[in-house]
């Protein structure tokens, strides 16, 4: 396996400082980025990638070459988010996409996200949706939420997130699709017909 | 062929790179000819384009200085850590060999040690046999914490030696290893009439978990504080030991910065007290009608240090000399300083003073009851009295004083006429209305005076009515680091309620705040070990400048050593 990122890990642990440099300047927007996507508050964001900095770099001495980088680094960022908000009460907005509101309320959650203008249906996500998928992100379930930050955003295998998070690669995978799914409706991006379906109709 | 579902099925797996290569071009082939699949798939990549652009984003100008600063402060705990551990280690090996010495040259010494053999395989015996402890462990979500002795008896006394005292959790950056004889004489000499305190020759006598229930009446919480029942024992015990966690070790570390920063600051206030025992404000500024509330607050900023169980420690004597100049100023309708002509001032005086004899009460487990029970009635009433005006700006400044003394009090208590869980629910319901909320949004409005009060408020009552929840609270907490930064907005009363609220609630927040709190604060100290009130609000200034101040401070930076969590 591919480690590059390794070998900095093994100087720090070894006395390197200078390497402990180039671990900020290659994970500072990945764990801003992380954090960003579970809290949602870019502050809160920047705050937490200090805090797991610091522990990554008081638990130097027990990195071991055997994990790759990314995977010690994501999965102290884990652990810090979990003992830091295991306390907090739940987000408002951690529910079902399908759960609907109040007696009297018509419109589900997905509803209330997206917008009445078409979704981004053959267009590159724009910088105008930026806001929107960020929010409709922050509106994902946390199980859901944390691993599509993993696997999508911080480009980790399905190997990588299972380790980091502690959890089967078959549970990334079907939580990942389930995060899409919820993304697109919460995005308004309509499911295309497939071939097969417009085959039997024409038929 | 592979079906639209199949290929369906693939494409996340595919945009994410999770596809083998056989099945990509399988996918790929697909998608060739059929318009659909292939729009689905550019819809499924730019979804997660764009995931992957969100989860990159830069970071602000001071993240990395910020950063630096956390690391350097690891490397000096480390480095710290490092130190005391060879020192003990030094001093463990020093102690071995004079001990060794001592039984080779000393023939009782050898009987000695032979009679302790035979104990020790006694106690051997013992636990094998499995004898039930005749301690038994205290309930369930009590703290066990060395309740402090109503006497204590001097090492020459003659006493016969007490039990071991309970082992008591260590706070957060505590070194929970008292000093030693050696540690306290290294400490900064003590300045003329200083009555110096010597480290008790033995262990400070325990108090069974029976006998401090007894000593500690738990009111019932009121049934609609209560948010679920556990919170009923974690809110109960935490409350009553909100602010009487027994101060018996100062020290974070014998020589870390804030330590010497806090004793350099308390020898200043000690070198300012006049020989009455009470501090005079005038010559900072401050109004002479204020003296007795700046000698309450001077006096609560030494009680944070009470080494070995004796409030003020090494300035036991500058404690209570204050003591006795305030109850001299004792009126008989129960006022501790009363000014004619300003109700804000008279209250000032008589909410701290009430504090600091509460405080000392709770330390000492009684003293001044008769004063103490008269100032907290009177504080009731005068309170009471006070009406919400708004924008009344002397409110932020007095009525967080109010709130504290009467909960100190009946988080203690004390013995009053007066119905202390009333009181001081009243205190904070009077403190609460100085926050502002956006009808509209629920956010908070947060003119920088009011976030005294709202610190005061949650540090107080947490989980209260009065509390906020964590969403409404969180810009605060910003917007209090941006006044904790800047000198024109570092008013010292909301400084220090800020650090008692956040100290309460942990967690990343309070990391935030002390960090911060700590390079601000000890960067600005003076040489002589005082803090200059640059606050330029008059309230501030009258109540004693740079004496305001630098007591303020002070209890700032010992809020972790002072109070329990």
């Amino acid at each position: 396996m591919n480690r590059p990122d390794s070998d900095l890990l093994v100087r720090l642990r070894d006395g390197d400082l200078d390497a402990f440099d180039e671990i900020v300047e290659r994970f500072e927007r990945r764990l801003i980025g992380y954090f960003r996507s579970l809290c949602g508050d870019p502050q809160t964001a920047e705050d937490c990638a200090q805090e797991v900095f610091v522990r990554l770099y008081r638990a130097r001495d027990r990195y071991s070459p055997d994990a790759a980088l990314s995977t010690f680094v994501f999965r102290i960022a884990k652990n810090y988010w979990i003992d830091v908000y295991r306390s907090r009460r739940a987000r408002p907005d951690e529910t079902s996409l399908d759960r609907t509101g109040a007696e009297g309320e018509e419109d589900s959650m997905a509803d209330t996200v997206a917008s009445d203008e078409p979704g981004p249906a053959d267009a590159v996500v724009g910088v105008e949706d930026h806001d929107r998928l960020r929010a409709a992100m922050e509106r994902l379930p946390e199980i859901q939420r944390s691993v599509l930050a993993l696997a999508g955003g911080q480009g980790l295998k399905y190997e990588q997130v299972a380790e980091v998070l502690g959890i089967p690669v078959g549970t990334v995978k079907s939580r990942v699709h389930a995060a899409v799914a919820n993304l697109r409706r919460l995005m308004g991006v309509p499911e295309e017909a497939s071939g097969d379906e417009e085959t039997r109709r024409n038929r | 062929m592979t079906s639209c579902a199949e290929v369906r099925d693939m494409l996340v797996d595919l945009a994410l790179g999770e596809v083998d290569a056989d099945a990509a071009a399988a996918v790929a082939a697909h998608r060739a000819s059929c318009a659909a699949c292939e729009r689905e798939a550019r819809r499924t990549e730019a979804l997660l384009a764009g995931v992957r652009r969100l989860a990159a984003p830069a970071a602000s100008p001071s993240f990395r200085p910020s950063l630096r600063r956390r690391l350097v402060a690891a490397r000096r705990a480390e480095e710290d850590e490092a130190v005391r551990r060879a020192s003990f280690g030094e001093r463990a090996a020093a102690e071995l060999a004079f001990v060794g010495h001592r039984i080779r040259t000393s023939t009782g010494l050898r009987v000695l040690l032979a009679v302790a053999a035979v104990h020790l395989v006694g106690l051997v015996v013992w636990l094998v046999l499995g004898a039930e402890r005749s301690d038994p462990a205290p309930p369930r979500g009590e703290e066990v914490v060395r309740a402090p002795a109503t006497e204590r008896a001097p090492p020459e006394s003659g006493a016969a030696t007490p039990e071991p005292a309970a082992p008591e959790e260590a706070p957060v950056g505590i070194d929970d290893r008292p000093p030693t004889p050696e540690e306290f004489a290294r400490l900064e000499p003590p300045l003329p009439g200083d009555v110096h305190v010597e480290p008790p020759s033995a262990p400070l006598p325990s108090v069974s978990p029976v006998e401090r229930a007894a000593r500690r009446p738990l009111d019932p919480w009121p049934a609609d504080a209560v948010r679920e029942g556990k919170e009923l024992v974690e809110l109960d015990n935490r409350r009553v030991e909100f602010r009487f966690r027994l101060r018996d070790r100062f020290v974070e570390r014998p020589d870390g910065p804030a330590d010497r920063a806090v004793r350099r600051g308390m020898r200043w206030l000690v070198q300012q007290q006049d020989p009455d025992g009470s501090w005079d404000p005038s010559p900072y500024g401050g109004e002479a009608e204020a003296r007795v509330g700046t000698t309450a607050l001077c006096t609560l900023a030494l009680m944070a240090n009470a080494e070995r169980g004796v409030p003020g420690g090494l300035h036991r004597a500058a404690v209570e000399r204050a003591f006795d100049y305030l109850r001299t100023q004792r009126l008989e309708d129960g006022t501790i300083g009363a000014v004619r002509g300003d109700d804000d001032v008279v209250l000032f005086n008589h909410a701290t003073a009430t504090l600091a004899f509460a405080e000392s009460w709770a330390l000492r487990r009684g003293g001044d009851e008769r004063l103490l029970a008269d100032a907290l009635e009177r504080l009731d009433d005068l309170g009471s009295r006070r009406r919400f005006r708004e924008r009344q700006e002397a409110d932020d400044i007095t009525a967080p004083w109010v709130a504290m003394a009467l909960e100190t009090a009946r988080a203690a208590g004390v013995p009053a006429a007066v119905n202390l869980d009333r009181a001081a629910a009243g205190a904070r319901r009077f403190v609460a209305k100085l926050v502002d909320v956006d009808p509209t949004t629920g956010r908070l409005l947060l003119p920088g005076a009011q976030l005294c009060a709202i610190a005061t408020t949650s540090a107080l009552d947490p989980f209260g009515d009065g509390a906020l929840d964590y969403e409404a609270y969180r810009p605060s907490v910003e917007l209090l680091l941006t006044h904790l930064a800047a000198p024109s907005l570092r008013e010292p009363t909301k400084i220090h309620f800020a650090a008692l609220d956040l100290h309460q609630r942990g967690g990343v927040d309070w990391a935030r705040w002390d960090e911060a709190a700590r390079e601000t604060l000890l960067g600005v100290q003076h040489e002589d070990g005082s803090w200059t009130a640059e606050y330029e609000w008059d309230a501030v200034q009258a109540m004693g400048g740079d004496l305001y101040e630098t007591a303020l401070t002070l209890m700032t930076l010992s809020v972790p050593q002072r109070l329990a969590r």
